[in-house]
Formats: structure tokens, sequence, C-alpha cells
């Protein structure tokens, strides 16, 4: 890591720590903006993380950024962090202004984010300019968009209480209409590499939460964390943090518009193959008082329940690596997971990302394409 | 953020990755020579013809000191090795316990005389260990052991048992755990030596044991006042128990913990290619089968380049072994399923043949080596619950 990384890491900490509280997480789950929550990121350069520095950013690669998006999944951050660091770095990439706001782009894993100019579910679309990604002229480019003051046609939110709004492009200010040399499938990579660091954090923070309750809720006489049934409980939830942390790490390191496509799909698939498991267990661990609304533990369980649906639940993921492993066939499956986390980045160029050497992945499916012709 | 697990990312090193090549065309080769039918749980199949093959290409104690037979190579060249023998499903497991366990043990503790003795041949695939642990009354209590070794001139009398002694019928030797002083109910680790014992020695006794599936793989092994001289005393008499639990990260978190029945899952894929193109459904369940496995290498990945690196990640270890070997278990029951929903047959062909022994042999992955529900307690005190 980075010093400029290490930086990054501690400012985000300290500000989630403090403005990610339980009481401004429910106040933003009634409809507010994390107004102060949101400056203090900006102000500290959070939300422009992976922009380059001429664009006032702090350079980083993914790699070495994903650590803050792990922390604000930690603490049930109620900002659209993942969204703005996606949005902005597909506009730096094709050369475009970046607005200083936060941006928004569809959380559907379709071409264009929906269905012509209607998207729906866009996180925070009520308060955010879109940003989506549309396949073509090739198929290894795709049309950006940057559109604001779109129309709501429908105001709603998730299970977590986060807005996710049905917007009407039509009849918006269309800021951009440009040409990027991304796939539309990294640009869905991208983002569900980021949604699972994310996952990665609240799934961390559910064990954390189970862990201190265990130590400290007593019955029989003793903590709960003494109990065998317990302790098995809790070991087989950190099996799931460590798998879902590892899956995004490797996918962070070695995502690039070219390579690495398959890991950013194990990543999403195995955060949302983790979820069932962790919430159930973190649950159950808390007893009645994890059902409370009082307790913070729904502010993970209730994003982990909504959040693997997002960028692609891992149904989805898992259909594109099967359909990579069945072309690739029986004697071909081994030399396609040995390939699987590869290196990508070289060090030397940290933000348009370089060729992969080892191997280049072709093109996932063209399944989120077809819904959209 | 607490730190407890750590898994960072830990991409091969070229060096490991050249030697990839080499071992897929030697295996190729094997295959087409005809030298081995893969098969499910390769690591408990035993083939002494292979073994020496192995070591005459060099991927025996390839991490060893030259001057013991090795080549001195990192731990992450083997890892390849390992992995793609496994993925083969070549019959690796005359060698298994010497290559993996008993030689690093040696360069360890064992003495100048037992490393030049035995590593050489080790390293050539010409000679086999047991392990000599578990006991009818020993078996996740392990301190509990009871054969028992007294001192008498020159050496140590043994008496006692072993049992579920993996090809100790065709290993030249064992490494015993016993008690070399009383019980300490005070100390329950204390007082336990490891004394490494020839298998043609007078007093000692092997009866084999048919598994489920209808094959020896493990046995029962007597000692009755077996003389071990003092020179095959291995480490310190006394230091056993730290002996057999300092390296446990090692045995814990490599690819035999989850590539065990490879082969049913790269049938499957073989099959359904083969076919019609199978529904959302069944991609989707393929899918989520090599998505854990991917997932489940890059964390054992990052465990074997924290060892290399000289850190002892005992923690994220166990939680290696723990998903691992609960994924081998789910593999061929999952396969199984997708087979049935598209007509794949579970009665003949090369997927049959490879399910029925993975579903036979299923129910060890989580015992051996140490069972989960023990493996979880462990992951609990490092999650400082206990
Ligand atoms: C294929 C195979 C090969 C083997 N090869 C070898 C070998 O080469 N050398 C060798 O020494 N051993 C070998 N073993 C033995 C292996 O190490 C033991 O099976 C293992 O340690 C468990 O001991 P056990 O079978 O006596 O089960 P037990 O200890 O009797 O356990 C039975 C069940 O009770 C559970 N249990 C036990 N104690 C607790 C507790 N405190 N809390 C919660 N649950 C508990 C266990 O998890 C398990 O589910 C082999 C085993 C197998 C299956």
């Amino acid at each position: 890591m980075t010093d400029i990384s290490n930086l990054l890491l501690d400012a985000a900490e300290r500000i989630f720590a403090d403005l990610a509280s339980t009481d401004s997480i429910n106040a933003c789950e009634q409809g507010q903006w994390p107004e102060a929550l949101w400056t203090a990121l900006e102000e500290n350069g959070l939300t422009r993380a992976l922009l380059p520095e001429e664009q006032d950013g702090s350079g980083l690669t993914l790699h070495e950024a994903i650590g803050v998006l792990r922390l604000a999944g930690y603490y049930a951050a109620p900002v659209p962090l993942a969204e703005t660091w996606l949005a902005g770095h597909a506009l730096a990439t094709a050369g475009c202004e970046i607005p200083r706001s936060g941006l928004t782009v569809p959380s559907l894993a379709l071409d264009g984010g929906g269905l012509g100019d209607h998207l729906h579910g866009v996180p925070w679309g009520r308060h955010l300019p879109v940003v989506r990604l549309i396949t073509g002229p090739t198929r290894d480019q795709s049309r950006l968009q940057l559109v604001r003051h779109a129309t709501v046609a429908r105001e709603g939110s998730n299970m977590a209480g986060e807005p996710r709004d049905d917007i009407d492009l039509s009849a918006g200010e269309t800021v951009e209409d440009t040409v990027i040399a991304w796939s539309v499938d990294y640009w869905l990579a991208l983002a569900a590499v980021m949604r699972g660091a994310q996952m990665a954090g609240a799934v961390r923070r559910c064990l954390d939460l189970a862990c201190s309750y265990a130590g400290e809720r007593k019955q029989f006489g003793r903590p709960l964390a003494k109990f065998q049934a317990i302790q098995q409980q809790l070991a087989l939830l950190a099996g799931e943090a460590a798998a879902v942390e590892t899956a995004v790490e490797t996918a962070a390191a070695t995502l690039s518009p070219d390579a690495g496509l398959l890991d950013a799909a194990v990543a999403k698939a195995r955060a949302g193959q983790a979820v069932d498991s962790a919430t159930n267990i973190a649950h159950q661990v808390h007893g009645a008082m994890g059902f409370t609304y009082e307790h913070r533990l729904h502010h993970y369980s209730r994003r982990l329940w909504s959040w693997r649906d997002d960028f692609g639940p891992e149904t989805y993921w898992n259909r594109i690596i099967a359909e990579q492993a069945l072309q690739a066939g029986g004697d071909g499956l081994w030399p396609m997971l040995t390939a699987l986390g590869r290196p990508a980045l070289p060090r030397d160029r940290p933000y348009s990302p370089g060729r992969r050497a080892a191997c280049s992945m072709p093109a996932l499916s063209t399944r989120c394409r077809s819904k959209q012709s | 953020m607490t730190q407890t697990l750590n898994f960072p990312h830990q991409p091969l090193p070229d060096s490991a990755e050249n030697l990839r090549a080499d071992i897929r065309a030697f295996l190729a080769e094997e295959r087409r020579q005809g030298s081995f039918q893969p098969a499910s749980d390769s690591w408990l199949a035993c083939d002494p013809e292979f073994s020496r093959k192995l070591g005459a290409a060099g991927w025996l104690g390839m991490t060893w000191p030259r001057k013991y037979g090795g080549a001195e190579r990192s731990a992450l060249d083997r890892y390849v090795v390992t992995e793609e023998l496994l993925c083969a499903g070549a019959p690796v497991g005359a060698h298994w316990a010497s290559d993996r366990q008993t030689g690093p043990m040696l360069l360890r503790f064992g003495t100048e005389e037992q490393r030049q003795t035995f590593m050489p041949p080790m390293a050539r695939g010409e000679c086999y260990f047991a392990l000599g642990m578990s006991e009818p009354d020993a078996g996740s209590d392990l301190a509990a052991v009871r054969t028992r070794a007294e001192r008498v001139d020159g050496g140590w009398r043994l008496n006692g048992r072993k049992i579920w002694s993996s090809y100790a019928h065709r290993a030249h030797c064992m490494v015993v755990l016993c008690r070399t002083s009383p019980r300490d109910d005070n100390d329950r680790h204390a007082g336990l030596s490891q004394l490494l014992v020839e298998m043609d020695s007078p007093g000692l006794q092997v009866r084999g044991i048919t598994n489920l599936a209808g094959v020896q793989h493990f046995n029962e092994v007597l000692f009755e006042d077996l003389f071990v001289p003092d020179s095959r005393v291995v480490g310190e008499i006394g230091n056993g128990w730290q002996q057999v639990v300092g390296e446990l990260a090692y045995e814990r978190s490599g690819p035999e913990r989850f590539l065990s029945y490879y082969g049913v899952l790269a049938e499957l894929v073989a099959n359904l290619a083969a076919g019609p193109t199978p529904d959302k459904a069944t991609l989707a369940a393929t899918g989520a089968l090599i998505s854990q496995l991917a997932s489940l290498r890059q964390m054992s990945l990052s465990v074997a380049a924290r060892l290399e690196a000289g850190e002892m990640p005992a923690l994220e270890a166990a939680l290696v072994k723990d998903l691992g070997t609960r994924f081998e278990r789910l593999l061929p029951e999952q396969a199984r399923l997708i087979a049935g929903a598209n007509e794949i047959s579970t009665h003949q062909g090369e997927f049959a043949r490879l399910l029925r022994g993975a579903i036979l042999h299923a129910p060890s992955a989580t015992l051996r080596g140490g069972t989960n529900e023990i493996l979880r307690g462990a992951i609990a005190r490092g999650l400082g619950l206990r």
C-alpha cells in the first residue's frame, strides 16, 4: 500500500466512525441526504480517490483505494461513494470534465442500465446526475452518457432504506455523450467489485458485532462466547468474511479493461453467496436483540440483503463464469482457474490500467446486452 | 476494522508459474502412456512407481537443500506442482506424507544423520513414511495417546498401538508420537516425544483396515517391546507435542484441502459443454462451484505466500481448511444434482466413476488431519472467543 492510500484509509475510518453514526444512518433511511458525511468525504479527497491528479484526484488504483469502500461497508455509510467513484473514473477515462457533486450509476446489470431511457432502482437517483454506458460502436467501446436533471419517475428504496429511484433520462440534460474505450462488461465488473468491497466490509462487521456481543451477553452464568455451539457458528462466519475479502482483494488487484473480468465475477458471486450464511449466523447469535430496530446489526444485514442484488446478483456472475468454463471445456477449466488472480496493473502506471501479461480474458457473456435490443 | 483476518493478494511469482508448463507436459505424457487413471482423492492413491518417476523428474522434496536430495526451490514452486498433480488426479499417496510432512520435520528437528539417511531416498520417491499419531482412545484428543516408550540401554522400548495410519502397510518408516514420561494432568502436552520407527523392526505388526470404499488405505499398527535406538529419536524427548502442532499451518492450507474431487467438476463441465446449451439455473449452479473454488485457491495462495515469507498465519490456514474441506463435501453433492437435471449419467462414464469415488471418500475430507469441529475451535480461539 502506498502512503497516500494509507492516509486516505485513516481519514476514511475517522470520518465514518464520526459521521456514519446510528442516528445519521437512520436519518438517511428516512430520506435525508447525508450532508455532513458527504461533505467530509469530499473535503478529504475521498470522493475522488481514483481520479488522476490533474482532475484533483488522488490517482490511486482500484487496488490501492478499495479499502476505503470496504470501510464504507464496515460502517454502513449511507453514501453513494462506489457510484461516484465508478462514474468519475469513467468520465476521467473518456477525458471529460468531472462534476464536483456526487454521481450515480444504474444498479442493474443491463446494457445502458435499463430499458431505453428508463432506469429502475438508481441509487440516490433523486439527488444525483446519472452516468451510464451503452455498448457500441464496437464490442470494446461504449457510449458514455452523463445526464443531469432527469425526471424522477418514482422514488423508492432498497431493503436498507437507501434511495433506489426510477429515473427517466429522456427529459434530462445530457451533459456528456461520448465514446469510452471500455466494454459495458468492464464497467459492470468494476461496479461489482466496488459493491463487493462494501459487502466484504459489512460481512466483516457482522462478524465483529457477533463476536463482541457473544463476549458480553451472558446466559447460564457465562458469556455466549464460551458455548461451543456459538464458537462453531462464529468460526463459520469468519470463514465467509475471509472468503469475501480475499475474492474482492484479488479482483481489485487484477481488474483492467482487458483482463481480470472473471476475477470480478468471482468476487461478486462469492460475496453474494456469503450473505445468507453470514446474516443468518450474526442474527442467530444476537438473539431477539438483533431483531430490534434499536440494535445496529440490521444496518449491515439489510444492506447485505440489498447489495447482493446490485450490479448483478451472484446467479448472474456465476452464469458468466460457467459460460466461460463451458467454452473452455473440461480440459480448459483448470488453465482458466490458474489464470485467475494474476497481476494486472503495472506499478508505474497508476491510472491508466495496463495489460495483463499472463493471459488476456475474452469479453464476458453478451447476456446483459440482449435485454436492450 | 480489526485486522485479525489477513489474506493479502499474493499472485504466484513468475518463477513458480514457469514450472506449470513443465509439470503439465510431464503429466500429459504420463497420461498418454497410460501410467495412471485419474482418481478422486488421488493424494490417498498409492503408486510407488509413479512416485519414483516424480522423484526422478525432481518433483519431490523440491524445497529441501540439495545435500539432502532437494532442489532448493521455493514452497510456491512446490505449490504449483502439487496443485497440478492433484487436479490431474495423479496417484501421489505413496510419498505424500514424507514429502509434505516428514521431510520438513526432519529438516527442522532431525539429526544430521537422520537427514542424510532418510531425505535423499524420500526425494527420489523411494522411501515412504506413515504418520503414527491417532490411537483408539486418542483421536481429536491427541494428547491422550497411551503408546509409551521406556528408557532402556541405548534407546527406548516402545509398547502400544496406533490406528488409522495411512499406508502403514506400504511405508518404510513411521513417526510415532508416544509418551516418554507419565501423564501429568496439569500439563497434558508434556512428556510426549516422537520416535522414528522402521516398519521391519522386530515387535511391529501392521493390521490392515478396509475403508468403506473397500480399499485398505489405513491400518492399525502394534508395537510390542520394540527397540528404538537413541539415534531414532526425532527432536527432543518431551518436546513431541510442540513438534507436532508447530507446523500445522503448512498442512492445513494446501491445495489438497479443496482439490481432492476436482476431477468431478472438470468432468461435469466437459459433459455440460458437450450437450445442449444448459439452462440458466444449471449455469448458475455450476458457476457457484467454480467461484467458490476460485476464491479458496486465492486464500490458499495467500497463506502459502505468507508462510514462504516466514510468517505463521495459523488462523488463516485453519479457515482455509475448514472452508476448503466443506467445499469438498459440497462439490460431489452439487455436481450430482446438476448432472441429474441435465441427464448426465451417474452410472457410466468418467464423470460417474469420479463422482462415485468422491461420494465414497467425501466423509473423510472433514475428518483427516483433525476434524472441522476441532478446527473451528481453533478458529474461535484465534478470534479471541476462548
Ligand atoms: C482417511 C483418513 C486418514 C487418516 N490418516 C491418519 C494417519 O495417517 N495417521 C494418523 O495418526 N491419523 C490418521 N487419521 C485419523 C484422524 O486424524 C482422526 O480421524 C481425527 O483426528 C479424528 O479422530 P477420531 O476419528 O477418533 O474422531 P473423534 O475424535 O472420536 O471425533 C468424532 C466426532 O466428534 C467430534 N468431536 C470430538 N471432540 C470434540 C470436541 N471437543 N468438541 C466438538 N466435537 C468434538 C469430532 O469433530 C467428530 O465429529 C486418518 C483419518 C482418516 C479419515
